[in-house]
């Protein structure tokens, strides 16, 4: 399994791991190999998000489909194009992130992703704690090239 | 960040020409120097090539204006290249001394000697070495190497905090430690000694510094400073020196000093305005007079309160009216704060809302529920899950998928509101931020998976207390949901945030929580043990505690996904929480109210079935005027504590 997004590629995660790297582990290699690739699919994901965020938020909606569920601040954005829209509208943001964590979802390949972190917005002195969960799945428009979109995406001042 | 120091000076070190004495020891970061932020060269390879870029670049440790003047006064002689450690001429011609005292016994002068002159960072030569008793006497080629040596003191060695004063021998034992108002010598000593102290005990990667028990402090002892007595002006002086040598401190603690007064710290807001937690632990503070000389509302920003330990506490709170009065009080003085002695302050009838400057294209909204059914499901479920999450997390092995994921991670960085350093004790074992993490092993063992993997982890977790069961919990929780897919393939995301108390260490703490939810298969264990569902996924994250005030305003009507009712002004109005008539008279007394406001403050309890003392608030707040209290009320209405409806 590969992790590439949509909008740029990035590093790969390794598609095996071998089971003697974790001898003592008492899940079976399915479940290990899973959850190392739903890891690094958060290491690259979550800094690009936010770069992207940041500074090129123009490309930001090449990371949603259509499908996509985005909920900002209790505010459903339906479809990629509301969501597109509203992203452009916000003033320009500073995200940091304090920390992330990542789940395999069930058998569909599809990848939790938990972000907390503070955002500034324009020039406003304090920053605004933030949590913001995503859904990412694999894009299965494009099944050879392995790349993922966000299918939820859920975000809260905290 | 000793690391951070050891790289630096390597890699000046390596640049360095040949020179005598240590040759190879030079650099080292200092112990103060991490996290300044400063961007500015203290060592560079100029220091030992005598450019012209030295005044910048020399090793001292200050950091206030003051003393950034005195280096570059200081800077030509001081950086000159030292010729070769044979040489004997020196600068002024005088050798200096250094006494460095506390040193751990067993320390060997040579070995102390090189680790000293490595910290310092700078060409020091030592002439003479002289072990006495308690300390090692130091004497160097000049008095501006003793001063530098001099300037280390505090530093950590062996973990003995070390005190180096200048000047040595026998002599020193008597004079530099009295602080006898007019004698300078004595008082330039003490102000070093503080500015050593405030050094040594700030922690810049937590912006918290711990000036806890000052006094047991070596180098307090050392400078003779026994207290903060009545008339002393040593407060004043560190609350300055915090400004200059930590103008970012977001936590400082005062624990632990016998303050019997806030006089001393009255001007922290001056110098540090922007600070968020402070605590006065333990002290000898006897009434609200001992508090009122720091003014709360120069501190905007400060969020959290500690006076535990403190004779006001328990004096207040063993009065009438007890804890709510005593914490309302509190909030009078510091209006800002949000956590008092480790615990939310709330129903405070005000309206602060976080001010954005900048307008958002959207507002925040209440918890978003894709339908009437989502709303009934994910409020019922997260209402049963945490109930037994708190009570018999055994009782929730049926709930989770053979497949189910869990994992939790701890954001420590979010507002700085603690001031122990064990915050997260508790939940660091746990761990799983990938931000820090990155160990493979380690990031597999940490996703628990499988009922049987799941309660057994949960076994381990600090016991929780979710606000769940009083009328107004349900503003303390907030709840998402909606559904993707449809029949088999359907999933139920839930997204909860809010709080939780850790009830063995009585702190409050804020969460987030994930859970994807799918309908349990025909024959599974969930579905035999009766529940339409099963958890896939659940992912906790555990953090300082903040407010509901990110999602809940004011304005909140109730939406579809509420649970619990809120006292209704009109209609049934729960029953008046009034004390009997002595108790009444003895809070008439104790607020210092004529009849007719006394009557005022009953009318308005009869009316909204808030307490006395809510009621004589929200009167007092809105200028004793019936209607604009009841206003005031109907706004915040969602925001009062259900304290505020118990007869106290």
């Amino acid at each position: 399994m590969d992790t590439t997004w949509l909008c740029r590629s990035s590093t790969a995660a390794p598609s095996r791991l071998a089971l003697s790297t974790f001898p003592d582990l008492s899940l079976n290699m399915a479940d290990a190999n899973e959850i190392v690739v739903a890891s690094r699919a958060a290491d690259n994901f979550v800094p690009t998000f936010y770069k992207v965020y940041d500074r090129q938020r123009h490309l930001l909606h090449q990371m949603y489909k259509d499908s996509s569920a985005v909920l900002w601040n209790g505010n459903p954005l339906v479809g990629q194009q509301n969501a597109s829209e509203f992203f452009l509208k916000l003033p320009a943001t500073d995200h940091v992130v304090h920390s992330y964590d990542s789940q395999p979802v069930m058998d569909l390949g599809q990848i939790l992703v938990t972000v907390t972190g503070t955002v500034r917005y324009g020039d406003d002195k304090q920053s605004k704690l933030f949590c913001q969960i995503f859904v990412l799945s694999p894009d299965t428009a494009n099944p050879t090239k392995g790349t993922y979109f966000v299918s939820s995406d859920h975000f809260r001042f905290v | 960040m000793s690391f951070q120091g050891g790289r630096r000076g390597q890699s000046y070190g390596s640049d360095r020409g040949p020179r005598g004495g240590y040759g190879d020891l030079g650099g080292g970061g200092g112990y103060d120097r991490r996290g300044r932020g400063r961007g500015r060269g203290y060592g560079g390879r100029g220091t030992y090539q005598g450019t012209v870029e030295d005044k910048d670049g020399d090793i001292m440790m200050g950091d206030s204006a003051e003393q950034d003047q005195r280096r570059s006064r200081q800077s030509l002689p001081y950086n000159r290249p030292r010729p070769s450690s044979s040489a004997s001429h020196s600068f002024n011609g005088d050798v200096a001394q250094v006494q460095v005292s506390n040193v751990p016994p067993e320390t060997g002068a040579p070995g102390l000697m090189a680790w000293l002159c490595r910290r310092a960072g700078g060409p020091v030569t030592i002439v003479h070495t002289e072990v006495q008793r308690n300390s090692i006497v130091f004497t160097t080629q000049n008095a501006l190497q003793a001063q530098t040596l001099a300037k280390l003191s505090g530093v950590n060695f062996l973990q003995h905090k070390l005190i180096i004063t200048q000047g040595g021998g026998g002599s020193m034992q008597s004079h530099p430690s009295r602080g006898v108002p007019g004698d300078t010598s004595g008082r330039t000593n003490i102000i070093d000694a503080f500015r050593m102290l405030i050094r040594s005990r700030y922690r810049p990667e937590n912006k918290f510094l711990d000036l806890e028990n000052m006094v047991s402090d070596p180098i307090m002892q050392n400078a003779g400073v026994r207290g903060f007595e009545a008339e002393s002006k040593m407060g004043g002086v560190i609350c300055k020196m915090i400004g200059e040598l930590c103008p970012d401190v977001s936590t400082i603690s005062f624990a632990s000093n016998r303050l019997t007064t806030l006089q001393h710290v009255s001007n922290l807001p001056k110098h540090v305005p922007n600070v968020t937690a402070l605590s006065f632990q333990d002290n000898q503070l006897r009434s609200f007079r001992d508090l009122e000389p720091l003014k709360g509302a120069d501190l905007p920003h400060l969020r959290e309160l500690l006076l535990i330990g403190n004779p006001v506490r328990d004096k207040e709170v063993a009065k009438p009216g007890g804890e709510i009065v005593y914490r309302s009080d509190v909030k009078k003085l510091f209006p800002s704060i949000e956590l008092l002695d480790m615990e939310p302050v709330i129903g405070d009838i005000t309206f602060a809302v976080d001010a954005m400057s900048v307008e958002l294209p959207l507002s925040v909204k209440p918890g978003f529920m894709d339908s009437p059914a989502t709303a009934a499901t994910a409020t019922d479920f997260v209402q049963k899950f945490l109930r037994s999450f708190d009570g018999n997390r055994e009782t929730l092995f049926d709930v989770y998928h053979d497949q189910a994921c869990f994992s939790l991670m701890v954001d420590n960085r979010s507002r700085g509101t603690s001031n122990k350093q064990h915050y997260f004790d508790t939940w660091r074992n746990f761990n799983r931020n990938l931000d820090k993490v990155k160990d493979a092993g380690q990031r597999i063992n940490t996703v628990h998976r499988g009922a049987t993997d799941i309660i057994g982890i949960f076994k381990r977790l600090p016991k929780t207390q979710h606000p769940i069961d009083q009328p107004e919990d349900h503003r303390k929780l907030l709840i998402e949901a909606y559904q993707t897919g449809g029949g088999a393939g359907a999933m139920l995301f839930v997204m909860v945030h809010g709080e939780f108390k850790e009830a063995d260490i009585r702190t409050y703490r804020s969460f987030d929580r994930t859970f994807i939810i799918v309908p349990a298969v025909p024959g599974s264990r969930s579905a035999m043990a009766g529940l339409p569902y099963s958890v896939v996924n659940d992912q906790l994250t555990v953090r300082a505690w903040a407010s509901n005030r990110a999602w809940v305003q004011p304005t909140d009507k109730a939406t579809s996904g509420e649970i619990a009712q809120t006292p209704a002004v009109n209609g049934s109005v729960p029953a008046p929480q009034l004390p009997d008539i002595a108790t009444l008279r003895a809070l008439q007394l104790q607020h210092g109210l004529d009849d007719a406001r006394q009557n005022l403050v009953i009318e308005f309890a009869k009316a909204t079935g808030l307490n006395y003392k809510f009621s004589f608030q929200c009167l007092s707040e809105t200028g004793w005027s019936m209607p604009n209290a009841m206003d005031a009320f109907q706004r915040v209405k969602h925001n009062i504590p259900p304290e505020a409806y118990r007869l106290v």
